[in-house]
């Protein structure tokens, strides 16, 4: 449970900056912003009003610090990744919080606003006693990111009085260019691409990569789409041509209790991590949850990758593009997708690809207003759909042809309830 | 000082060390074997917990031992025109009908076929006479009969409808997954289910299989009041999920009931197989 940006305001038509993902900084401040939504979620909101855009779009300009997540994560999984033991559930979850510490408008008590689905909830809390996101600390971050970096003249939405498809609280570079620097992506896919083998000794070579040692249990195969397979006699593991891996529990379900959505997680994350310690391949990649969908008596989750660009520019995302299964029309669209249970994981599929970037930093300039016109230029479906736009960022665009690549340039991306539009940024 | 006295009694130093030597050697080497004691041990716990066992107990604990196949397609056509001779149906790409008679292939490796008619003739539901029999049908489609040997003749419970199993054979192990089966009734012949892919070749693990004692002791137990008939070992396959084909197999112990009921362990896992 990672956000997926972090803005830091000095208010409402002020300047704002983006907090680069899996900075030193970055996590700093998400530590600092566990503390206050602990000692909030102690008790119940001040204030509990219907989620309103305009009011929302003004509360990420005004406050000093904002977190975005990519999904609304369950109140349950909150308070695991918190340990918090006692708490009162009035909030279902949150997928955007901003914190005012200190706030003058609440009589220097600090202020914590949370956002799920439906909701904005105030809290005010005077019990937190430490520094974390101090005026101190705001200053010492501002001011070594704005030097640090190259101009980037963002907005939130809401300041620019735009009447938009754009979501109140989106900040971006609205008014100006944004210049910012990028290295290239390398990307090499998973062990040997060229399917079924019938030498043991490359079959081990290639469960020594997938599995981090030679399993006894596990029997190599094939299967009928061509796909490389390692089973034993109650679990799967598939390895297809295009880098994605897949991991079906086979086994006997037993008896079915109801699946609850924490113990889920855990088991998910547990074999993330599982996987994450074995693979060579995962070292440099962070994990964002993207999605949670209950499906009958499980759930699913989706994280997505974002690799470290290096000398502190940050986490840049990754978006898979039609990684396709041979026996499924529909695209991965997520890095990972698993679905567990309360008493297991049950499938799994995940691109598992080396990434690397080559640490020489490129020049690219880019304008939002202009790339979001050509978008609609380029794209008739986003133009015929009249959808809101949900979100935009800058991106590593890979689909199947690129899994062997190395010259990933960063993409400008689109995202609307009916899928995603890259262009690739133009470089200097 | 003596050097004549001190060679000899080095030299016979040297040859008690070597006697010492070779015998810890011999044990290490046999160190893994069962012992006669530990197979005793084994059939008191069997019988504690009323499970009855009347045939040897297989010592095997050395390597185990992988089983590649080739990718096996019957010849259709053959079985078909076997089997059903002209003038068949087809109702589907997998089943083929003529009166009572009904063939169903369920995958590239494997066909049932099932007649209630009885349009195939048996005179007699010998043993004998039904392996004649199916040396001439497996002639006629295509079944290669000298890769499988009887591995059962028995009558159903009522006592009526002898059933025949064969089992694939390769390199004098037992490969569970080629079989066929062959049921007769007083009439003819009622129904063969068959199954076989081609072994390749077998090659070794670096790994020991749990010798049977154990998985007798740690799973049978389970399953008071059964006979146990036989207990040997040969190659299984893991069934894995629908799409997955299955083109290597480890080693499994067979544990057979006096009911005609089997029970698959993999060697190397002890777990119970489908």
């Amino acid at each position: 449970m990672l956000p997926s940006r972090i803005v830091l305001s000095k208010g409402y038509d002020n300047d704002h900056l983006i907090i680069p993902n899996g900075s030193e900084e970055y996590y700093t401040l998400w530590n600092g912003a566990q503390e206050y939504l602990k000692a909030a979620l102690k008790d119940k909101p001040t204030r509990t009003e219907p989620f309103n855009e305009e009011k929302w779009g003004i509360i990420a300009a005004n406050n000093p610090y904002y977190f975005e997540f990519k999904t609304d994560i369950n109140i349950d999984i909150v308070k695991w990744v918190l340990n918090i033991k006692n708490s009162v559930d009035s909030v279902m979850g949150l997928n955007k919080v901003a914190i005012y510490p200190d706030d003058p408008e609440n009589g220097y008590s600090d202020t914590i606003y949370i956002k799920d689905s439906n909701n904005i909830y105030t809290y005010v809390v005077s019990g937190y006693g430490g520094a974390a996101l101090d005026q101190k600390e705001f200053e010492t971050v501002y001011e070594s990111h704005k030097n640090n970096f190259k101009i980037k003249n963002y907005k939130i939405a809401i300041e620019t009085g735009s009447k938009s498809l754009l979501p109140k609280d989106m900040i971006a570079p609205f008014t100006s260019n944004s210049e910012e620097e990028y290295t290239n992506l390398n990307s090499i896919s998973f062990g040997s691409l060229q399917g079924p083998t019938s030498s043991l000794a490359e079959y081990d070579a290639i469960q020594l990569e997938l599995l981090g040692e030679i399993r006894n249990d596990y029997y190599p195969d094939e299967d009928v789409y061509g796909a490389v397979v390692f089973k034993k006699s109650d679990s799967v593991y598939r390895l297809y041509k295009n880098s994605v891996i897949e991991y079906k529990y086979t086994g006997n379900q037993g008896v079915t209790e109801r699946t609850r959505i924490l113990d889920a997680y855990q088991k998910a994350v547990g074999f993330i991590m599982e996987l994450k310690a074995r693979s060579r391949h995962m070292d440099n990649i962070n994990l964002y949850l993207s999605s949670v969908k209950e499906g009958s008596n499980s759930f699913i989750f989706k994280f997505d990758y974002s690799i470290a660009d290096g000398e502190g520019h940050g986490d840049v995302p990754l978006l898979l593009k039609d990684f396709k299964l041979p026996n499924s029309e529909q695209s991965l669209d997520s890095a990972i997708t698993i679905e567990a249970t309360s008493k297991r994981v049950i499938q799994c599929r995940w691109v598992a690809l080396k990434l690397e970037v080559n640490k020489i930093f490129k020049e690219y300039t880019w304008n939002f207003p202009e790339l979001v016109d050509r978008a609609y230029s380029l794209n008739k479906e986003l133009s015929n759909a009249n959808l809101p736009i949900r979100d935009y960022g800058i991106y590593y665009v890979l689909t199947p042809p690129e899994v062997n690549s190395t010259m990933i340039t960063p993409s400008f991306v689109l995202f609307n309830n009916t899928g995603s539009y890259d262009m690739p940024l133009d470089g200097k | 000082m003596d050097w004549k006295q001190a060679k000899t009694i080095l030299i016979w130093a040297f040859i008690v060390l070597n006697l010492v030597l070779a015998v810890i050697l011999y044990q290490n080497t046999k160190g893994g074997e069962i012992s006669r004691d530990t197979i005793i041990n084994t059939q008191k716990i069997l019988e504690q917990n009323n499970v009855h066992i009347e045939c040897p107990i297989p010592k095997y604990n050395g390597k185990d031992f992988i089983l590649q196949y080739e990718e096996t397609v019957l010849d259709k056509n053959k079985i078909i025109n076997g089997l059903l001779g002209d003038n068949y149906s087809k109702i589907s790409d997998n089943i083929y009908e003529k009166g009572t008679e009904k063939i169903v292939f369920n995958s590239g490796c494997y066909f049932e076929y099932s007649d209630s008619g009885s349009n195939k003739k048996i005179y007699s539901q010998s043993k004998s006479e039904v392996e004649i029999y199916l040396k001439e049908l497996a002639k006629k489609l295509g079944i290669p009969l000298d890769e499988f040997q009887l591995d059962s003749f028995s009558s159903s419970p009522s006592g009526e409808d002898p059933k025949a199993v064969y089992k694939g054979i390769y390199k004098n192990y037992t490969v569970f997954d080629n079989y066929i089966e062959v049921e007769i009734g007083k009439a003819g012949l009622k129904s063969i289910k068959y199954q076989y892919k081609k072994p390749l070749t077998i090659s070794s693990r670096d790994i020991k299989v749990i010798p049977v004692y154990q998985i007798l002791v740690t799973k049978m137990t389970g399953y008071p009041g059964i006979d146990i008939s036989d207990v040997d070992i040969g190659f299984k396959g893991i069934k894995g999920d629908k799409d997955t084909k299955t083109l290597y197999e480890g080693l499994s112990w067979r544990i057979t009931t006096n009911q005609g009921k089997e029970f698959y362990f993999n060697a190397t896992s002890g777990e119970l197989m489908e």
